[in-house]
């Protein structure tokens, strides 16, 4: 494409491009001076024009009034052209090529969204390199059987038919793209050009400027003066630096058989250049892996720093590791402005919204719900405080009544839940009235299929009816994610295809992860950007994070058709983006005087080979110069040990010395097995009184199913202390529809609750043959969940209180049996027996027992494990242990953390004993 | 790197001959990377384009070092003085003339920027590549690869449940509660998951028939001898078909015939159950059984002897006898098939679960839009079926291969098989790539992933006989010394199960080796002893005295013991060779020298105690424990309490870690306030006036950082939150000081995993500290691989220069090597076959499974699958010895097993048996080899210093955070934006709201501007009636060079006006400062324009103007 019209300067990149562009404007605008306020400046990019700006003010030495600076694309579409239509908004056209695609039923619903936006990007290609497809469908597909090198098949014929379809519907809605209406305004622009023009490109002209844009300087150059003016080409080696990156990368690959080897390149660069140009400027830095990369790169920027530099390019290839290296960069007051952005997506206010949709979509699901009303966005307008504190409420009541998802099932946890905090009035009126909040919104969520402006202004009173939209609004990204929502709300006001809430939400996701969101809080002279935004900006110092082969690739193209179809049909392959990536790095090379590149070895394992631009780069280096240009990673000075008062020690093995008046007067039989299996645990539990919470359980637990076996028995034997009455089928039947009443309402919570069931239920017949057994041997049921206490005189005078429940007491000849339930085999209990302290201690805590044992339930058939030995001395002992232990307590000896793996293996009090961490264990 | 391609026992040329296939044979250490690599290279120097090229190889780390590997090799070629490259060339057996050469040289550049360039795949990514490229009619456009692990399956188990309840009369659902009374709810998880599991196999097996578990039920109904109308019950029917009792009476006859109480008692019963014709058929059988089975289902024994003769005389005896084996087995017989029927029931059932599982998994996936493994596998099979859509997709790649290179075969499973062979039946003739196969079905150890060793050989006859391809097999190692391979000989050489077998050579002559087998480490009688204590119970341990004794397994800790003793021992002391370029130097053994096999992860934990115990560094390959770490789980109760401050636990949990350093007295403190709640108890005591102590000191920076975390809380992202704590808690620094020597390196190395853990869950949508929580729950609850992994030790630790002695799987040590290599355990059995599972039967030429079916308890199996059990028996004992050999050759030098005494293992070989009569065929007892030279230096290897810890040097702050414009900054900017749009006639309807304003605000700030515009005093700088020239916005340098921008500039007939648009009103307090400012430009356009005097104006929102002079 030739731009004969117009003379194209090529200055030479480096640091001082921009001053002899500012040079170039003053001598062409000359006669206007110092008002140069009829000239227009496009520049490649709005930060390039205020860098340009400045050099022409310096350049110019006087007062000017400065012409207008922008960039060609802006300035084209904000000149006032009143006739030229407005572009199809992109959002109407998605909904316009997702209802085109709906109709014909091609693909699931599912898929829509995706292929629409697929469509939409390969029309704009087509449309910004001003192809036009076939009129008919039968001759595109030809065209992609040659390209393609493959006969017309079914595949094919669709492929062609989907594109050739949806490019004819698009075009069948009567409003041109945005590219064409682009191209319009050019058109029109050069047409009534009036002022001289100055163009200041980041790359040759052929690369950086398409075809329409060509066309528009060429015509606005035959009726007012234009200055093109781009930075050399590497392949015209006018500088040191060029000469040695076109020697690296030679502008021409596919032709490598034409270039004399890499070896005799470089022996020919070193013969002309003694002294590599690259001393000092390129460092390439191997990493281990992402922190240290992060460290590597946060020390060099403190070395720099402390060097006096200041304007420093952070070029994250590595998204992860630069803000690794931002978060590193902050704790040192160093902050970084960010010209990246980030997906709106990922934002604490896009949070926000899915939690509310989620919480919608799962019908209020706990976790959900709680993560929604955790949000700092949501109930604004209540004071802090109390908000925290009905939030807590909430879901202390949920985990404690297990309440898995409902606002029903919530509201009624919170009615039951009973907490002791004196002052809980107006904090429970508060959670009630968030949960009546979140209903409304809820409801407003819950619609039928509308259009998609309907659904926004769902969720707009929706996030009124939670209190989020104002707090919204005053967040930095959620301003900007409301904004985006009103403008996509006005484009599509016509709108009127219909969606249900799945298909809506995957619609705002997509605007969600494409919307992008720029922090613009910061303002810094260390700038984060992409690559290609470095481009000819004079900053004093560049790191390029991530360079790794993977990630500093040239971008992929659109998903439709292959790299041989896209060149056919004229659109931009792989090897543009290869070409304008290698551009990239040569700007930044030749303008930025000092560039460390770092890139990760290894991860996760697997070699990660540097990018082939800097692995030929210094390849070349090293055969020139003998100097690969690597170097070993900068790291960061330790950290200053902590302050004395504060700082930790090694840890010993614990052994708290319990103050008397904290030493429980109250030990359940339980506090007294945790006692004997790890005094630890029992200061944890009992003095230190902590809990791991409640947690809500998606399914029926081993320990829920005890539970409820157990209630399924009292239950039974409320009604039928004894069988005598009953024959076999009637008890089986009784004790049946008691097993029913009790399990169902879990089953009807979790159906999984079915299963245990009908585990239990098979044990029914085996339960009732062991109980007639019982009562023949003149065993009677008595009664069940006994509660039972005894207190005991310590030597010091003063008393402990030993208590517990008994599952079941039956009355015999001799005394009473203290029976508890257990869903297990009989072989299992008889091993636990050993260190057994249950038994003993109901013992001791019922007087006149004749006998104390466990039921087995989980066999064939039932049986009783009864306690070893003397039972009354076996209880005795007991008592002894605990009277002779709780005394030592109050004297003074320490409560070691001694517990045997076995016991320590679920032992929730793990993190306060630091066991784990005691050397001498 | 110096080998040729003569010597080595093997035609490398026709490996590496580009223009041929070739299957390659080739046995452990014998450089399978090198050959593969080699011929890529070749490839390229023939004109081969990068793209041309497919190879593929098991895993990700195995083709990043091949690609690494080419990579390195053409840059040497581009940079090495030409007879260096030569040399490499002619051990490639590539030509060496210039002209070759030259083209070598261009290599590197050729393939580095190719475009598509060279790429080594695993399976699954080639799969990936080509979902990618499926045509759209296949309805994968959009689709995303979601994981296949624990985490989806326990997702899918509730809802499928969920789904169940809602339809209760459902198939499925019935299926469903029969399966849940019949085997229980936990075997039922499990059978759905192990099917999931299976799920590419059953669909290959169903094909696309309409009632796939229909057609497989009677499929397995043939099998099981069980017909369609048959179910339950018709065995028993059968065996009480007409006249069935009377043998039974004849038999009967007898007992009562007998004088003995036990054939009188069998007798009564036999009568009974003869005489019950109405009883249930079960119960009736039942009680005839009984008769003639033993309570364990076998044949009572009934022997001839002389008092039987004499009770019934000789004839009758026999009579009897003949009766009871007869009716016995018809018995037996009848048991054997009521077990098959019951066992088409239970498949029935369970496959129809099945399938409905898989059908409400995929439901899930799609209303996600995901595919996992298994379906692109499969996808990618159907595709590749389908004549039209494998032309597309061969067309639609931009890659044309016409070179197909396959590494680590053995590996290989059907399904995979089956795909390539259909990619390479869509070639045509004419454009057929070559293939390169090379594999080692000896190191086949991936049945658990579906690897299937026999493919091998299949694909070996298919190359050859449609490909043409050479078979070669490469039998020589350099790896091990010949004192190792002797070992492999005399054991693998005799084991039936691995034949055929090629005796192995080593080329490492010369090179020491040794194979020792340690004695078993025995257990003690203390365990019995421990459970013994005090049988009358009177007196108790005082638990505050003396802790409970522990119950563990001596053995193990013998054998670990034993294990850090003898590695003290050798450790700095043997001698070992390393070869370093061409030089071959002889080196005390090191810590990274040493390689520890074990069987399964779970055996880790001892040998990790005694390395600990004895001082030497370790890295374990255990993963998925980050989060059961100490120091991790520390921080996660901090960020627990700090998304549920109601979390008292969790609050003191964190205190008592080394971010707070709290003691117990702490706790005891806080545990003893009146407030509800530890959070606010901590604030109260940190507010007291109090003493200075430690303790106050301690609580009061706890109370402060605490409450900076709980604010930062609701709003930062996990990561950043993380690394606000890490840094104002001095976490990393204060771990240094709390965490003993020995788990120091590991302790660091988790906390910098969990932050970078956060960082990556953050990096997804949507982040909020509650949902990361859950987040970590849920990978706190799966186990293995899912579960993410410890923290990777900082390379610049001080025992970086002599490695860690690495502790591993068998399977994790796969392509490994180490002078030594100790295999832990030996003596164990194979893993039991496991109960609720599937069987799959898939014969390796065939395009589909011929068999699936699902199994039972082991005793329950039935015999009609006899057949498919003893071949999944064969092949998990053939990988038992190829596990064997896996562990044998990674070792260079040295290889030593230890284990433990067995008693339980009865006739089973293990490891160690087999490795103890290889010994004994070389007439050897413990060891066998060359006696490793020592050093006579027994110091330890010295540790470099650690180095000291700098300071970091004063950086000055860069950077500000500006205030976000408050409402009154922004009424300002949208006023100035409405003034420049009306004086230039250009607002498109609603143009505000693409910069962010409201309607609302725009209304207000437009009363402002019309009142403006129409203010008659304003008139003249608005109306272009009242002057020449006007400009907007425009921008100005001052003498210093400095850029300015003014508002609105006008040129009237008389003078230039500057205009500054204030939104305030005249009464502002920064008058002077505006002032100032618009003085400041008139004196700058003065100097541009001289001719006209300049005039300042401040035109503020009520319209009222105060003239500024210059
Ligand atoms: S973890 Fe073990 S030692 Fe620590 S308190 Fe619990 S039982 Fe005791």
């Amino acid at each position: 494409m030739s731009l004969s019209a117009s003379p194209v300067h090529s200055l030479p990149p480096g640091e001082g491009f921009l001053d002899s562009a500012a040079g170039l404007l003053l001598r062409a605008a000359a006669a206007d001076l110092p008002d140069l306020s009829r000239h227009l400046v496009l520049v490649s990019s709005l930060p390039l024009a205020a860098e340009l700006r400045t050099a022409l003010a310096s350049a110019a030495g006087r007062p000017l009034l400065l012409p207008q600076f922008d960039t060609l694309r802006r300035w084209a579409n904000a000149a006032p052209l009143p006739d030229i239509p407005s572009p199809l908004p992109e959002s109407e056209r998605l909904v316009l090529l997702h209802t085109a695609l709906a109709a014909r039923g091609w693909f699931d619903e599912t898929a829509l969204w995706g292929i629409a936006a697929e469509l939409a990007t390969l029309s704009d290609e087509l449309s910004a390199a001003a192809v036009r497809l076939p009129d008919d469908e039968a001759a595109l597909c030809r065209q992609l059987e040659q390209a393609y090198a493959l006969r017309a098949s079914a595949p094919l014929n669709f492929e062609a038919r989907v594109v050739h379809e949806m490019w004819r519907a698009l075009a069948a809605s009567g409003r041109p793209d945005a590219p064409s209406v682009y191209r319009l305004r050019l058109a029109r622009l050069a047409a009534t050009a009036a002022r001289p023009l100055f163009l200041l490109l980041d790359g040759p002209p052929e690369e950086r400027l398409t075809p329409a844009e060509q066309a528009f300087l060429e015509r606005y150059a035959a009726q007012q003066p234009v200055q093109l003016c781009a930075p050399a080409p590497r392949s015209m080696a006018i500088t040191p630096i060029a000469a040695v990156l076109a020697a690296a990368w030679p502008e021409l690959p596919a032709a490598a058989g034409e270039l004399p080897p890499l070896l005799e390149r470089a022996h020919r660069l070193a013969d002309t250049q003694h002294a590599t140009p690259f001393a000092e400027r390129l460092q390439l830095v191997a990493v281990s892996g992402r922190e240290q990369e992060a460290e590597a790169a946060a020390a060099q920027v403190f070395a720099w720093l402390g060097d006096g530099l200041r304007r420093i390019a952070l070029v994250a290839e590595d998204r992860l590791s630069a803000r690794r290296l931002r978060a590193l960069l902050e704790r040192q007051g160093v902050l970084a402005a960010d010209e990246t952005g980030w997906k709106l997506s990922t934002t604490r206010a896009a949070a926000t919204v899915d939690a509310l949709l989620e919480t919608a979509a799962g019908g209020a699901y706990h976790l959900d719900l709680l993560d929604l009303c955790k949000s700092p966005h949501l109930f604004a307008e209540e004071p802090a405080a109390a908000r925290a504190a009905a939030v807590l409420l909430l879901e202390q009541a949920i985990r404690a009544a297990g309440a898995r998802s409902g606002l029903a099932a919530f509201r009624e946890a919170l009615a039951a839940y009973r907490n002791l905090d004196a002052d809980g009035g107006p904090v429970r009126a508060l959670a009630a009235s968030l949960l009546d909040r979140l209903e409304v919104a809820l409801r407003i969520l819950g619609g039928k299929p509308v259009a998609l402006p309907r659904w926004l202004d769902r969720l707009s009173r929706a996030l009124q009816a939670v209190g989020a939209d104002a707090s919204l609004a005053a967040d930095a990204a959620g301003g900007e994610l409301l904004d985006l929502l009103a403008q996509r709300q006005a484009e599509l006001a016509g709108s009127e295809a219909s969606f249900a809430f799945a298909a809506w939400r995957d619609w705002l996701n997509r605007e969600l992860e494409g919307g992008a969101f720029r922090d613009r809080s910061i303002a810094s002279s260390i700038v984060m950007l992409p690559r290609h935004d470095v481009r000819l900006r004079r900053f004093e110092a560049a790191l390029v994070i991530g360079a790794d082969a993977e990630q500093l690739a040239a971008a992929t193209g659109g998903t439709f058709f292959n790299q041989a179809v896209r060149r056919d049909l004229g659109l931009p392959t792989r090897e543009d983006a290869e070409r304008a990536l290698r551009r990239d790095l040569e700007l930044l090379l030749a303008t930025v005087p000092r560039v460390v590149v770092t890139w990760q070895r290894e991860q996760a394992g697997e070699a990660r080979l540097l990018a082939p631009e800097f692995d030929l780069l210094s390849t070349l280096h090293r055969l020139a110069w003998g100097d690969d240009l690597k170097r070993p990673p900068l790291s960061l000075p330790a950290t200053p040990a902590p302050e004395a008062g504060t700082s930790p020690v090694l840890p010993r093995r614990a052994a708290p010395v319990v103050p008397a008046a904290q030493v429980p007067a109250r030990v359940s039989v339980s506090g007294l097995a945790s006692l004997v299996a790890c005094p630890y645990q029992f200061f944890a539990r009992h003095v230190l009184r902590l809990n791991e919470l409640d947690e809500v359980s998606e399914e029926l637990e081993k320990s829920d199913y005890g539970q409820l076996v157990h209630r399924s028995l009292e239950r039974f034997h409320q009604a039928h202390p004894s069988l005598a009455g009953l024959d076999d089928a009637a008890a089986l039947a009784a004790l049946g529809v008691a097993v029913e009443e009790t399990f169902a309402a879990a089953e009807a919570d979790n159906w999984l609750a079915l299963g245990w069931r009908l585990r239990w239920q098979q044990r029914l017949p085996a339960y009732l043959a062991w109980q007639r057994e019982r009562e023949a041997a003149g065993w009677r049921w008595q009664a069940a969940e006994v509660r039972v206490a005894r207190s005991l005189p310590l030597a010091d005078g003063a008393a402990v209180e030993l208590y517990g429940r008994i599952d079941r007491i039956d009355a015999g000849a001799d005394g009473a049996s203290l029976l508890d339930y257990k869903t297990k085999k009989l072989g299992e209990l008889k091993k636990l027996l050993a260190d057994d302290i249950q038994l003993p201690a109901y013992a001791l805590l019922h007087d006149g027992a004749a006998e104390a044992a466990y039921v087995a339930l989980d066999d064939e058939r039932l049986d009783l494990v009864r306690c070893a030995g003397d039972l009354a001395q076996a209880a005795a002992a007991q008592g002894r242990r605990l009277v002779a232990a709780v005394g030592a307590m109050r004297a003074g000896t320490p409560l070691p953390a001694h517990g045997s793996e076995r016991a320590c293996a679920w032992c929730e009090a793990r993190g306060l004993c630091r066991r784990d961490h005691v050397a001498d264990d | 790197m110096s080998r040729t391609t003569e010597g080595i026992g093997m035609n490398f040329a026709a490996a590496l001959d580009p223009a041929r296939s070739a299957v390659v044979e080739a046995c452990a250490g014998s450089g399978k990377t090198w050959l593969l690599a080699s011929r890529i290279v070749r490839l390229l120097l023939a004109g081969t384009q990068p793209a041309e090229i497919l190879a593929i190889t098991f895993t990700r780390k195995a083709a990043s070092e091949i690609e690494e590997r080419v990579v390195d090799w053409l840059r040497l070629l581009a940079t090495a003085p030409d007879d260096e490259a030569r040399q490499f060339l002619r051990e490639r057996g590539a030509g060496n003339d210039p002209d070759t050469l030259r083209r070598a040289r261009g290599l590197y550049e050729r393939v580095t920027g190719a475009q598509p360039g060279l790429a080594v795949n695993t399976f699954h990514g080639w799969f990936l590549q080509l979902v990618a490229v499926a045509p759209l009619s296949a309805n994968l456009a959009g689709t995303t690869l979601a994981d296949d692990g624990e985490r989806r399956f326990e997702e899918l188990w509730q809802s499928f449940a969920r789904r169940l309840q809602r339809d209760p009369a459902s198939a499925a659902a019935a299926a469903f509660v029969r399966l849940l009374a019949s085997i229980g709810l936990a075997s039922t998880r499990t059978l759905l998951a192990r099917g999931m599991a299976r799920r590419a196999e059953w669909l290959a097996h169903v094909g696309d028939a309409v009632e796939p578990v229909a057609a497989v039920v009677a499929e397995l109904g043939e099998l099981f001898g069980v017909g369609a109308a048959g179910g339950e019950g018709a065995a028993l029917a059968a065996f009480f078909a007409a006249g069935w009792e009377g043998e039974f009476q004849a038999y009967l006859g007898f007992l009562e015939a007998s004088e003995l109480d036990s054939d009188r008692r069998f007798g009564a019963q036999l009568a009974a159950a003869l005489a019950a014709e109405g009883d249930a058929p079960g119960a009736r059988f039942s009680a005839v059984a009984g008769v003639f089975l033993t309570g364990t289902g076998t044949l009572r024994a009934r022997k001839p002897s002389k008092a039987l003769d004499k009770r019934f005389g000789a004839d009758g005896a026999q009579r009897f006898l003949d009766l009871h084996a007869a009716l016995g087995a018809r018995l037996l017989a009848c048991l054997a098939q009521q077990q098959e029927e019951r066992n088409l029931v239970f498949n029935r059932d369970a496959l129809t679960v099945h399938q409905a599982f898989v059908a409400h998994l995929d439901a899930f996936k799609a209303e996600r839009r995901q595919i996992d493994f298994v379906d692109a596998e499969w996808r990618v099979l159907q595709l590749l079926n389908d004549e039209a859509s494998a032309a597309f997709v061969q067309a639609r790649l931009d890659a044309r291969y016409r070179h197909v290179l396959l590494d680590e075969f053995q590996d290989t499973n059907p399904l995979q098989w089956q795909i390539l062979q259909a990619w390479l039946a869509a070639y045509s003739d004419a454009a057929r790539p070559s293939v390169f196969l090379v594999g080692d079905p000896k190191q086949s150890i991936y049945r658990f992933r579906r690897a299937e060793p026999r493919l091998f050989a299949a694909a070996a006859d298919f190359l050859g006989e449609r490909f043409a391809a050479v078979r070669l097999m490469q039998d020589a190692t350099r790896r091990n010394a010949p004192a190792i391979i002797d070992v492999v000989n005399a054991l693998f050489g005799a084991e039936p199960g691995f034949q055929p077998f090629r005796p192995q050579q080593s080329l490492a002559i010369g090179l020491p080796g040794r194979v020792e087998l340690l004695p078993l480490c025995a257990g003690d009688d203390e365990e019995a002893a421990a459970v013994a204590a005090d049988p009358d119970g009177t007196v108790l341990r005082d638990p505050l005295r003396e802790a409970a004794a522990e119950v563990v397994d001596s053995r193990r800790q013998r054998e670990a013991a034993q294990l850090a003793e003898r590695l003290g021992g050798m450790l700095g002391r043997t001698l070992v060779r390393e070869r370093q370029g061409v030089r071959t130097i002889e080196r005390p053994l090191r810590y990274g020298d040493v390689l520890l096999l074990v069987r399964t992860r779970a055996r880790i934990r001892p040998v990790e105690k005694a390395l600990a115990a004895a001082g030497i560094p370790f890295v374990a390959a255990s993963r998925g424990g980050l989060l059961d770490a100490l120091e991790v789980k520390d921080v996660v109760a901090l960020l627990e309490f700090l998304v549920t401050p109601a979390a008292d636990l969790k609050l003191a949990h964190a205190l008592k870690s080394p971010i707070f350093a709290c003691t117990d007295d702490d706790l005891l403190r806080l545990a003893a306030r009146p407030e509800a709640g530890w959070r606010a108890r901590l604030a109260v005591l940190a507010a007291a006036e109090g003493g200075d102590d430690a303790a106050d000191e301690r609580l009061r920076r706890a109370a402060r950082l605490v409450d900076g975390w709980l604010a930062a809380a609701a709003r930062l992202p996990a990561h950043d939150l993380l690394d606000r704590i890490y840094d104002e808690g001095e976490v990393l620094a204060r771990y240094r000081i709390a965490v003993p020597e020995a788990r120091r390196g590991a302790a660091l190395a988790n906390l910098e995993a969990l932050l970078l853990l956060a960082l990556d869950l953050d990096g997804g949508r949507y982040p909020s500290l509650p949902r990361f929580i859950d987040e970590l729950r849920a990978l706190a609850r799966v186990a293995g691989d899912d579960a993410p992994d410890e923290g990777e030790l900082a390379a610049d630790e001080r025992v970086a220069a002599d490695g860690r002695v690495r502790i591993m799987t068998i399977h994790g040590a796969k392509g490994l090597e180490a002078p030594l290599v100790w295999l832990l355990d030996a003596n164990a059995t194979a893993p039991a076959d496991k109960a609720w599972d599937v069987l799959v039967e898939w014969a390796p030429e065939a395009a589909r499974p011929g068999h699936f079916s699902f199994v039972g308890r082991k005793e329950e199996r039935g015999v009609s699958r006899q057949a498919l059990f003893d071949a999944e028996a064969a092949a998990a004992a053939r990988e038992e010895l190829n596990l064997l050999y896996v562990a044998i050759t990674r070792a260079q030098q040295l290889f030593v097993a230890s284990g433990v005494a067995n008693e339980r293992k009865g006739g089973a070989l293990t490891a160690y048996d087999r490795l103890q009569a290889a010994l004994a065929r070389l007439e050897a007892e413990h060891a066998y080899g060359d006696a490793l030279p020592e050093a006579d230096a027994t110091a330890s290897p010295a540790l470099p210093e650690a180095p000291a810890a700098g300071v970091m040097p004063a950086i000055p702050a860069v950077g500000e955070r500006r205030e976000v414009p408050d409402a009154a900054a922004r009424f300002g900017i949208l006023l100035h934006a409405m003034l420049e749009r009306r004086t230039e006639d250009r607002a498109a309807a609603g143009w505000w709201r693409e910069l962010g304003y409201s309607d609302g605000e725009a209304g207000r700030a437009g009363v402002v501007a019309e009142r403006l515009l129409a203010t008659p005093s304003l008139r003249r700088f608005f109306d272009p009636a009242c002057h020449l020239r006007a400009w907007n916005e425009m921008e100005i340098t001052a003498a210093d060079g400095s850029v300015g921008r003014m508002d609105r500039l006008v040129e009237d007939a008389e003078a230039f006006w500057v205009l500054d648009y204030k939104s305030s009103g005249p009464d502002t307090p920064r008058l002077e400062e505006y002032r100032e400012q618009v003085a400041g430009y008139c004196r700058a356009v003065a100097s541009i324009f001289s001719g006209k005097p300049v005039r300042g104006a401040l035109i503020f929102a009520d319209a009222s103007v105060l003239e500024v002079s210059a």
